[in-house]
């Protein structure tokens, strides 16, 4: 059985590899006898490498989609926010390289990382400019980029061939393609569609990426990252992240006043939702599934009031959104303590409640247009649902140990 | 040190006392590797006359190109095509050589000539 204590020692989301690590096995480290036993199956190192890669790699895209669509759209302040929070996103993924492969290989893989955003701002300026030989260039740029990326990654991992590497990167290239020509369309449905889409695939990479490290150094990160529990801490980090973001994306746009693309991020964000709840759903079924979505659904709802009352400047709206945010978390304890008797009620309140506040500060910074601020404000939120994902991973990992302990080692 | 003092072949390994970042080498021939997109050691300090071999570990072109990316030499400039390709220069006149890979202008490598 899982403790309070267990539960609250959840950590800050790193962003880095060794971090998170060192977070995973602080969390075991507070389990004893067969409960440390299951919390492993989660928590492991290489559990927390998967994670970590997968949470780094998929906000790049989330971040690269905000630059590319502000500067698109012609909203420099915010493109230069996005770009910055980008920026901030690629020294994390070279650190995470680096606490892998030592400081060298961080201080090299940095600008070649660095070197395919500039590639996709080139893409981004000649879609903007209309100029077809500036795109076809930074595309050739872009292919021609994958080839350095595999052989970067075969050469610091032998298990990593460089041609699959490239291939995938390919395809990385390719979804974001898609997402700035749907936004220089304007057609902001196929645009969130196809970030979601990229964002998904980011997992092609990551998954092998972590499985490949392991292989490589077993010893320094014990467990298998491709385990059941793995996939579940995984899946919840990465849902609930998007969440965040896309929550934040709806809220930018519903305050800037863009309401095509307000209600095609809406739609995204009620999209991932649903997925929530289908991931509720593959571990208590189909009732807790259907039950689950309407009470997910109303905290957005509540968030939507509050940011109609942020906009309006309508303090008494503000005041209700929050008291309703606030006794909702009380529900989604209940309902997360009913059926999972590792997770306290007012623990996963109290969980919840700083999601709340965090993304609080994401539309305040944004109704006031301190683009840095939200976008500092939107990782901060995106990073704190970590605190959320892994304490429920560990704990659904606990109450079905047959179920997620069997391939863990 | 014109294009003409570059050899190409394999050259011997020495011994690299690396602790400082600087490898100091002694012998006449020094080998740097090219691996996961940097010049290993990155500092080298060798006597004149040294022939120093780059050997690239990397499944992709890399060159070692003297000079840097703002202001090239005109020295050396060799391309490594693929793993194992390799190339040596014998540097012998006394001096500071910089050098990176044009293809890559953030992998740069410095040696230092006495």
């Amino acid at each position: 059985m899982l403790t309070s204590t267990m539960v609250k020692s959840v950590c800050t989301l790193t962003g880095v590899v060794v971090l998170a690590t060192g977070c995973a096995q602080s969390m075991a480290g507070q389990m004893s006898g067969s409960d440390k036993s299951m919390v492993a199956a989660s928590a492991t190192p290489a559990a927390s490498l998967r994670v970590a890669l997968n949470s780094l790699l998929g906000e790049h895209v989330i971040l690269a989609a905000a630059a590319t669509g502000a500067a698109l759209d012609g909203r420099e302040a915010e493109f230069k926010a996005a770009a910055g929070a980008l920026d901030a996103n690629s020294v994390e993924i070279s650190k995470a390289i680096g606490s892998v492969y030592g400081e060298g290989a961080e201080q090299a893989f940095l600008p070649l990382w660095r070197r395919h955003i500039g590639f996709a701002v080139d893409y981004t300026v000649g879609v903007a400019t209309k100029d077809q030989a500036k795109q076809q260039k930074a595309v050739n740029d872009l292919i021609a980029y994958t080839q350095d990326f595999g052989a970067f990654l075969a050469s610091a991992n032998p298990n990593l061939p460089k041609s699959v590497v490239a291939d995938l990167v390919k395809h990385h290239v390719v979804t974001l393609k898609e997402v700035i020509d749907a936004q220089a369309a304007k057609d902001y449905t196929r645009a969130y569609a196809a970030e979601r889409a990229a964002v998904a695939h980011m997992q092609m990479i990551a998954d092998p990426l972590a499985s490949a490290i392991v292989k490589q150094y077993p010893d320094k990160f014990t467990g298998k990252a491709d385990a059941a529990a793995a996939g579940l801490r995984t899946t919840l980090n990465l849902g609930l992240r998007e969440h965040a973001y896309l929550a934040g994306a709806a809220t930018n746009a519903a305050l800037g006043g863009r309401d095509g693309e307000f209600k095609a991020a809406a739609g995204a964000l009620d999209a991932n939702s649903v997925d929530i709840a289908k991931a509720i759903g593959s571990v208590y079924g189909k009732d807790a599934e259907q039950a689950f979505l309407p009470l997910w659904r109303r905290h957005i709802g509540f968030f939507v009031d509050y940011t109609v009352g942020v906009a309006t400047k309508d303090k008494a709206k503000q005041d209700k959104a929050v008291s309703d945010l606030i006794g909702y978390t009380q529900d989604l304890g209940a309902f997360l303590q009913s059926a999972n008797p590792n997770l306290p009620k007012q623990v996963v309140a109290d969980l919840v409640k700083h999601h709340v506040i965090t993304l609080k500060s994401v539309v305040d910074a944004q109704a006031a247009k301190d683009q840095a601020g939200a976008y500092t404000a939107m990782r901060a939120a995106a990073g704190h649902m970590q605190m959320i994902a892994d304490p429920l991973a560990v704990a659904i990992v606990t109450q079905f140990p047959d179920r997620y302990t069997a391939s863990a080692k | 040190m014109k294009t003409r003092d570059i050899l190409s072949g394999a050259g011997l390994l020495v011994a690299i006392l690396a602790g400082s970042g600087i490898a100091t080498a002694t012998p006449t021939e020094t080998q740097v590797a090219v691996q996961v997109f940097q010049f290993r050691p990155a500092r080298l300090e060798v006597k004149a006359g040294t022939r120093v071999t780059w050997t690239n570990g990397d499944e992709i072109t890399h060159t070692v190109t003297s000079g840097t990316p703002a202001e090239r030499a005109g020295r050396f400039a060799q391309r490594l095509e693929g793993r194992g390709a390799a190339a040596t220069v014998e540097l012998k006149t006394p001096g500071v050589y910089p050098y990176f890979c044009e293809r890559h202008p953030s992998m740069r490598g410095e040696i230092r000539v006495n």
